[in-house]
């Protein structure tokens, strides 16, 4: 009674809550930081947020830079074409909205100097011109051109340069337009907004919207296209673009920005994929970082959390204090991780800045989240399934230090790592069946690599094999057969990071040679169109007299789409096609006997020469417009019908700066009709002289400069591929992560085998022999592994995502195991020192 | 579980006077030391009498068990545990009773793998018996799940370790702390100072486990043990990792801390200087407890 008593007397003492276990798992986060418990866990979280973050907001201001790149075709983000003023309740709407607008005619009209007239494409522009892209000019015709960021002032033009030469005229000069005169006062070079349909272009000449009403061409009947050019923020134009929607009249077209302009678009896409294939394999990385660090954090926990069920916490009680614990790691990671990923991503858009222009908007609040959700989604993909065995620890371990709760289940530990890959895939692919397919084929790669080890390590475990290697190389390789759980998780971890390397680094190689091939040295630098076929073969002289490189010379005629498979185009085509940028103007027709450079037939064949019939189609507009291979397309030329039916599908390397068709005839189809000849060529800096009288000898010929195109988009490949460097050095630090990681997984046992063999007589260089040789040997056997994954991994990816040639690459078959026996060794060496250096008596007291 | 289901029921009704004889005279003694020490204003009381007027949420008291029962702190009947290793069943413990009553110490010894570790477990609740019953503080636990004997174990036991299972990452303070901290107790910081200082290691608080000695160590896991003010203490060879003069000092002070609290102990060890200095001595022979004393 009395015992009962007291008791209850003490026991009335002590007031219980019910235990806080967000106040406790802060405690213990504090108390673990401290303790240096959690710094691998954060590294590898910091990784994988800060890569994702970077990524996320590049892609974000990449795809706007896309946008832009698109924007200049137009000069602005969005425009109204019209034969006349556009209504004046439209334009208000439209400052309404904050857009800010430029109008821009352009009209057919002759111009004199002295004697001489000239055909031109006038162009009268307002002093804000362009809203988007930028016009670049000379100061003499042919001379080296610079961008300018103002317009011609009042009483000015800038020409082209080669009307210079075909009207005589220099710089100072007047020219004659309508009623007015102008002083020529630069040569004006490139127009970014000039794309479309070049083929047809007069001779520029642009001058102040000013002078227009002096020169009173522009009058009631006057063939002008008027043009408003529109930007502003992407809301505005949204908005701006539902509203007008059913106020325009019919004269009056909204074009948006579209992706028209092929030759940066595919490089572009093409980074996009590479720099999106790089980040998820760094974050894979990152993933099994965590994973490893994750299952030391709970080994490490397995004696904690025994006494602390000893001493009365219950399962979920212990499970919710560490899962606690790990989600302020997660929060509070994510926010530095997010601050790195936000530099990384201001670094590579430095790098980028001659390429992503200037008002490049910084990207939302939205790629940030996503990055710093990656940081949970990672932790939770890759770490919750060691972390859950926490749950499993028996209270007995206090007395019976062996019973340790069982590995966590492999579908478990897969399954949410797969879930982990794509939640990521989706996001960064946006596309719900891609991102399943290929995280269903990262898990089929990764079940087959762990086959291969399975089965490596079953037929490495002889055991008289075994006897007859060196004492110290006998406890390294007997530890990677015997414990087949971990060392499978190791070997993997290492496998992973060898293949993500290797994967990368060829794709890399192979990006960066494409691009090479792309735009050569001798990339054509100039169009010449409209050659007379009489001109022809003084022409093709001229080229060759003077040594020009030369491309083949096309014949172009003029026509209309106007019926597919006999029934009228528009009604042909669905809505959407409708719109079809093709179906709206006239194309550029063309035959050819052999298959023009650079161009690859997908479907059909090509015909013989001498074949009568016979049509050949790119192979996207034919997929745009539903066109299949045997279809009848008719087209209408000069007033005349003729129709053929489609005998191959063809794909065009838009990129290559060649004459490009969308529909090629056999000679015989089209040798009756008018043609005018085009072809391109390349000219260097010295020769561009020759202009002067190649313009001067073929006076109806028109020319295009595409120089200043060319650099652009060479020199953007050139920033492109330092980011490409960056993010394989990203690649890289998540790989030496991994590694790191997973030494210092399996440290404590090393530690005190070593101090045990220490203890026992064996000297710092047996012991040194034998950890690296471990080591080395996971290196070769990883290496192997990573050579076939590597192989089978970039097949996959050259062939069904980049569309680029794959040959098997035979020296990774040496190069890898070289390079894991040798980078293992090294970084086994740097993790066990500790082994070698500290007293054996206190790493067994310690561990 | 099942298995087992229906002999742990049969010897649940087993009658009390078939149990092992009470050694009524020790009881009587041990009752009367207790009696004695808690009615001294011991410093163990100020230090885990730090909310003395705070409301309860919930307490302790509410959970303890009847007057009858609760002057036997353990209890177990007809206890077995046999294991298969390797297709071979093990019997380690066969039909094993026992009464341990509130206040005493029981030393129980026997030589290496004769089972004392086991049934320190089992009768600590870590671990549960083939067959047979186990009550702690008058609560039948071998019928509960991991999660209830948790419980009880949180309200009513402390214990103390051979390897002093004190976690590494946390300073002594903070693992004193931790019992305290896992019941939800208020102010732990304050009274695990008050602990430490009691075992005399006022000037290691924010020592890891790591930078003390064996002795601090166990000091410290023993500070730990009363945090929770249990009812009984469970020692397994609390000086077995320590050296005599270090183990001397241990014993002194596992002791004095007892007989201040009133705590039960069942401690688990082989040397016979430390199972003297307990009230009974049982020996663990054969699966079987023989009393020495």
């Amino acid at each position: 009674m009395t015992m009962n008593s007291s008791s209850a007397s003490l026991k009335h003492n002590k007031v219980i809550h019910k235990p806080k276990t967000i106040g406790l798992s802060w405690r213990f986060l504090i108390r673990d930081w401290r303790s240096g418990e959690l710094w691998l866990l954060v590294a590898a979280l910091l990784m994988a947020v800060a890569v994702s973050t970077a990524i996320a907001l590049f892609s974000d201001r990449l795809q706007l830079a896309l946008g832009r790149q698109v924007a200049e075709v137009l000069g602005a983000d969005m425009l109204i074409r019209s034969p006349g003023p556009v209504q004046p309740v439209i334009l208000e709407a439209a400052k309404k909205q904050g857009l800010t607008l430029s109008t821009v005619l352009e009209f057919p009209s002759v111009v004199m100097a002295g004697d001489e007239m000239q055909m031109v494409s006038a162009k009268a522009v307002e002093n804000n011109y362009p809203l988007r892209g930028h016009i670049r000019t000379a100061d003499q015709p042919f001379a080296p051109d610079q961008i300018v960021n103002d317009t011609p002032k009042v009483g000015e033009a800038w020409l082209e340069p080669r009307l210079f030469p075909l009207m005589g005229v220099d710089i100072g000069d007047q020219v004659m337009l309508g009623n007015t005169w102008l002083t020529i006062t630069r040569a004006i070079t490139l127009e970014t907004d000039r794309g479309g349909d070049f083929y047809s272009f007069s001779p520029r000449l642009m001058f102040n919207m000013a002078d227009l009403e002096s020169t009173g061409i522009i009058q009631p009947g006057s063939r002008v296209s008027w043009k408003t050019l529109m930007a502003g923020e992407l809301s505005s134009l949204e908005q701006f673009k539902a509203w007008s929607k059913d106020r325009l009249d019919t004269s009056e077209q909204l074009l948006m920005a579209d992706d028209s302009r092929r030759d940066l678009r595919n490089s572009v896409v093409r980074l996009k994929q590479f720099l999106g294939l790089a980040s998820m394999a760094a974050m894979l990385l990152a993933g099994v970082a965590v994973a490893m660090a994750s299952q030391r954090f709970a080994e490490r926990r397995f004696d904690g959390c025994a006494v602390m069920r000893c001493l009365g916490a219950s399962r979920q009680q212990v499970l919710r204090l560490l899962l606690g614990e790990l989600a302020f790691v997660a929060v509070l990671v994510a926010l530095p991780g997010v601050l790195i990923g936000w530099l990384l991503q201001e670094g590579i858009v430095q790098l980028l800045r001659g390429v992503l222009p200037a008002w490049l908007p910084a990207a939302g609040i939205m790629p940030m989240m996503i990055g710093g959700l990656t940081g949970v989604i990672t932790l939770a993909g890759f770490g919750l399934a060691p972390l859950l065995r926490l749950q499993d620890v028996s209270p007995l371990r206090v007395l019976r230090r062996d019973l340790s709760p069982a590995p966590a289940a492999s579908w478990l530990v897969y399954g949410f790592s797969l879930m982990a890959v794509f939640l990521l895939l989706w996001y960064h692919t946006g596309e719900v069946v891609m991102a399943l397919i290929l995280a269903m084929a990262s898990g089929a790669v990764l079940i087959m690599i762990s086959l291969g080890i399975q089965w490596l390590l079953t037929h490495l475990g002889n055991r008289q094999r075994l006897a007859t290697l060196p004492v110290f190389w006998r406890p390294g390789v007997s530890r990677i057969i015997q414990g087949k759980g971990k060392t499978s998780a190791q070997l993997l971890a290492f496998t992973l990071t060898f293949m993500a390397m290797a994967v990368v680094l060829l794709l890399r190689t192979d990006l960066l040679d494409r691009w090479q091939n792309e735009l050569p040295d001798e990339t054509p630098n100039y169009f010449a169109m409209n050659i007379q076929p009489s001109e022809v073969a003084a022409y093709s002289e001229f080229l060759t007299r003077n040594d020009v490189d030369t491309s083949q010379l096309y014949p172009i005629i003029r026509g209309r789409l106007v019926r597919i498979n006999d029934v009228p185009v528009r009604e042909a085509v669905t809505k959407e096609q409708e719109n079809h940028n093709a179906l709206n103007r006239e194309l550029n027709l063309t035959w050819s006997e052999t298959l023009p450079e650079k161009n690859r037939i997908e479907q059909g064949d090509w015909w013989q020469p001498g074949s009568e019939e016979g049509l050949s189609i790119e192979a996207e507009i034919a997929e745009n417009l539903g066109i299949d291979l045997g279809d009848r397309l008719t087209f209408m030329v000069s007033g005349n019908e003729f129709t053929e039916t489609v005998s191959s599908i063809r794909s065009v390397q838009w990129e290559s700066f060649r004459p490009n068709f969308y529909m090629i005839f056999p000679e015989a189809v089209l040798q009756d009709l008018s043609a005018t000849w085009l072809n391109s060529f390349y000219l260097d800096a010295e020769d561009k002289l020759l202009l002067n009288s190649l313009v001067t000898q073929f006076p109806t010929m028109t020319l295009l400069d595409l120089d200043a195109v060319i650099n652009q988009v060479k020199k953007m490949l050139a920033q492109s591929t330092i980011a490409v460097e960056a993010m394989l050095a990203a690649l890289l630090l998540a790989g030496l992560l991994v590694m790191m990681s997973v030494i210092e997984s399996s440290i404590d046992e090393r530690l005190h085998e070593g101090a045990l063999i220490r203890s026992l007589g064996g000297t710092r260089r047996q012991l040194l022999i034998m950890q690296i040789g471990e080591f080395v040997l996971f290196g070769i056997l990883a290496g192997l592994l990573a050579a076939c994954g590597t192989e089978l991994a970039s097949y996959l990816l050259n062939t069904r995502v980049f569309q680029l040639r794959w040959e098997p690459a035979w020296f990774i078959w040496c190069a890898l195991p070289l390079f894991g026996a040798t980078i293992l060794g090294i970084a086994g060496w740097l993790g066990i020192r500790r082994v070698i250096s500290q007293s054996p008596a206190n790493i067994l007291q310690e561990v | 579980m099942a298995g087992r289901d229906s002999k742990t029921r049969v010897n649940s009704l087993e009658p009390i006077e078939s149990l092992e004889p009470i050694e009524s005279l020790e009881l009587i003694k041990s009752l009367e030391l207790v009696k004695r020490r808690r009615n001294k204003d011991f410093l163990m009381n100020d230090a885990l009498s730090g909310s003395r007027n705070t409301p309860m949420s919930e307490t302790v008291a509410e959970t303890t068990p009847s007057i009858e029962s609760d002057s036997l702190a353990v209890t177990a009947s007809g206890l077995e545990k046999t294991v298969v290793a390797r297709d071979n069943r093990l019997t380690i413990l066969s039909g094993l009773d026992l009464q341990i009553k509130s206040g005493e110490s029981v030393a129980i010894v026997g030589t290496s793998g004769s089972g004392k570790s086991t049934l320190l477990g089992i009768l600590a609740g870590l671990d549960l018996p083939t067959a047979g019953s186990v009550s702690l503080a008058g609560k039948r636990i071998d019928h509960l799940d991991e999660d209830q004997r948790a419980t009880v174990r949180g309200q009513h036991t402390g214990f103390v370790f051979q390897s002093f299972q004190l976690l590494a990452n946390l300073t002594a303070l903070e693992n004193v702390m931790l019992p305290l901290e896992l019941a939800g107790v208020d102010n732990p910081g304050e009274r695990a100072r008050k602990l430490l200082t009691r075992v005399g290691l006022e000037h290691r608080l924010e020592h890891y486990p790591k930078q003390l000695s064996g002795g601090e160590q166990q000091r410290v896991a023993i500070a730990r043990a009363f945090a929770g003010e249990p009812d009984i203490l469970f020692a397994d060879e609390p000086t077995g990792n320590l050296d005599e003069k270090t183990g001397e000092s241990i014993i002194e002070l596992l002791f004095e801390v007892n007989q201040a609290s009133g705590t039960t102990i069942v401690l688990v060890t082989h040397d016979m200087d430390l199972a003297r200095r307990c009230q009974r001595i049982l020996k663990l022979h054969g699966g079987r407890l023989e009393a020495l004393v």
